[in-house]
């Protein structure tokens, strides 16, 4: 039995000299072959950096709208040279928030010397996905985009105000999700751009109002024709930064 | 020396299915693949057990007043028989009947019009609607993180003692998932234990031509939707199906329950608008059919009254005792310690 325990102590004492070895060579893997790139999101109106609960004036609506809460979900990140498929994000779901201006800017790992010209994600969370069931990280349900009367994430978020819209307190409340045939409002984003270090995309709200009526359609919170409507405009307002 | 390797190996064995889905979580053979994928979530005692705690403790509602268990009951095979909608926060009334709470794995939507299409996520539909417990998920993590018992548990379930979203709700759906209820007489009968009455086999013939259509054996449910005929409540105007898809062919369509455990599960229908099995045998015996009704509805059932009593006597044989009084499914007494702390 003596014997036997010996045997057992040695196989017990391989393994974890063989487990602290690999960890260190992980170590060493990430810093030799990986680098990163500054994904920056950039909501602006008319131009000028979007601040929260702060008045813009909209020409086309003749009107002022404020905006109270600004959430989306960016995922699948592929980085491309011209058509080539170069590396994908290891991070597969990205929620950004402009109430919480850490989760604006997110570091990308990728692949050490990775050359890209072009860039394609989508807006909101894949229908394999959301099959899934409860998820972590930034799929938490407790980030306030999930739907709690039916499944799904609400894909894109927008909450304010303006004097011309007719809802309670002159507020309209876009919480634009659905994964389920026939009212999927995934949408895709291609994007070229220059190689640089930092990527940053600016989000021209002020599109997306001279588009949307808020006079007649102000209130869009389920999966439904007119969330596809809304989602269907969602790709214009995505721009690099020139 | 041989017979010490071999028990280190059943003990290894032993330890493997700990963690596992074999833990709680059975069923028998003629039942079909469960539908929940168990590999995005691995069943493990510490998992259950959490999920037991949560399941049953009122700090899920907004003032602390309402739990899971408040609407689905252990001895009602987890549905509530005080009322024929279900009963919430400050006295609120809902518009459906709380629904009964087992073969959960089998099922691929929730709630009346299957509004949810996975387990993990249902627990936000009552936890979040102002008249169950009116609470929202965030804010139950913030309590369920400043309680020194749940911290301890959330690391026992997952080697991590602050709650998440995820973790919170994948232990609910993971003692839901033991909530099996397959030791009726029927399945006695189909293990070879037990025999019909000649008035239950007679009552089982009846059941095969006229109800095994959507009450398909060995679930008694397809878990479908269908418009069984019921008229609209006027005072509640609820369509169904219909408020999910918005396609008028979903119209008064609800999710076809279960017939197993209907001893402890009245009332009955959507809307508990039928407090006995006579007078839900009696819907179908005198059925107005119309254009909208269930395809396996073209005709009344038209039973006698001994039929009728055969027929009932065949769904009292679907009650599971066992079930309904299986001690792991009950309240958790170290909730006692939680409640008063």
């Amino acid at each position: 039995m003596s014997n036997f325990s010996g045997k057992l102590f040695i196989a017990f004492m391989l393994i974890s000299i063989n487990f602290i070895g690999q960890n260190l060579q992980n170590d060493l893997l990430v810093d030799d072959s990986h680098s990163s790139i500054e994904l920056k999101f950039r909501p602006e109106i008319n131009r000028t950096p979007l601040v929260l609960n702060q008045s813009y004036y909209i020409p086309e609506l003749k009107d002022s709208i404020t905006i109270r809460k600004l959430k989306f979900y960016v995922s699948n990140i592929s980085f491309y040279q011209s058509e080539e498929f170069i590396a994908q994000a290891e991070q597969r779901y990205f929620l950004f928030d402009l109430e919480d201006k850490k989760s604006m800017y997110r570091s990308i790992v990728l692949p050490n010397n990775a050359e890209f010209d072009n860039v394609k994600f989508n807006i909101g969370v894949d229908s394999t996905t959301q099959m899934k069931g409860a998820q972590g990280g930034d799929l938490d349900p407790m980030h306030g985009m999930y739907w709690s009367w039916q499944s799904g994430y609400v894909n894109f978020k927008l909450e304010g105000s303006a004097k011309s819209c007719p809802g309670r307190n002159h507020v309209f409340q876009f919480h634009i999700g659905g994964f389920q045939a026939p009212y999927n409002s995934l949408q895709n984003v291609h994007l070229s751009f220059d190689q640089k270090d930092e990527l940053i995309i600016m989000l021209s709200l002020d599109t997306l109002f001279t588009q949307a009526n808020i006079t007649q359609d102000y209130k869009v919170m389920s999966p439904s024709e007119r969330a596809i409507g809304f989602a269907n405009q969602l790709p214009q307002i995505f721009n690099v930064k020139p | 020396m041989k017979v010490k390797i071999t028990l280190l190996i059943c003990a290894l064995i032993g330890l493997a299915f700990k963690g596992s889905e074999f833990i709680n979580f059975s069923y028998p053979s003629y039942f079909p693949a469960p539908v929940y994928k168990s590999a995005y979530n691995t069943l493990s005692a510490e998992k259950i057990e959490l999920g037991r705690l949560l399941f049953y403790d009122p700090i899920l509602s907004k003032d602390n007043s309402i739990s899971c268990a408040s609407c689905h009951s252990p001895y009602n095979a987890f549905a509530h028989t005080d009322h024929d909608l279900s009963h919430g926060i400050n006295d609120s009334i809902g518009t459906r009947n709380a629904p009964a709470l087992f073969n959960l794995a089998w099922q691929k939507s929730f709630m009346w019009d299957g509004a949810i299409h996975n387990l993990d996520v249902q627990a936000l539909a009552p936890l979040s609607h102002s008249k169950e417990m009116a609470e929202t998920i965030q804010n139950v993590i913030v309590k369920l993180n400043k309680s020194e018992i749940y911290r301890e548990a959330f690391y026992d379930a997952w080697q991590d003692s602050v709650a998440t979203g995820e973790h919170f709700l994948k232990a609910i759906a993971q003692f839901q998932l033991t909530l099996v209820s397959a030791n009726s007489k029927y399945d006695a009968v189909k293990a070879g234990e037990l025999e019909f009455s000649p008035q239950e086999a007679s009552g089982l013939e009846l059941f095969n031509q006229n109800c095994n259509s959507c009450h398909q054996a060995p679930l008694f449910s397809t878990y479908e939707f269908a418009n069984n005929g019921l008229s609209v409540d006027s005072t509640l105007n609820d369509f169904g199906r219909y408020g999910i898809t918005q396609n008028s062919e979903d119209s008064l369509k609800f999710k076809i329950p279960s017939l197993r455990n209907l001893s402890y599960t009245y009332p009955y229908m959507h809307d508990g608008r039928f407090s006995t099995l006579h007078e839900v045998v009696n819907h179908y015996n005198t059925l107005r059919i119309d254009g909208s009704t269930n395809e396996h509805l073209s005709v009344p059932l038209n039973l006698s009254s001994k039929n009728k009593a055969d027929l009932v006597s065949f769904l009292l044989a679907l009650n599971d005792e066992e079930f309904v009084f299986n001690p792991q499914n009950k309240f958790p007494k170290q909730l006692i310690r939680t409640i008063q702390n």
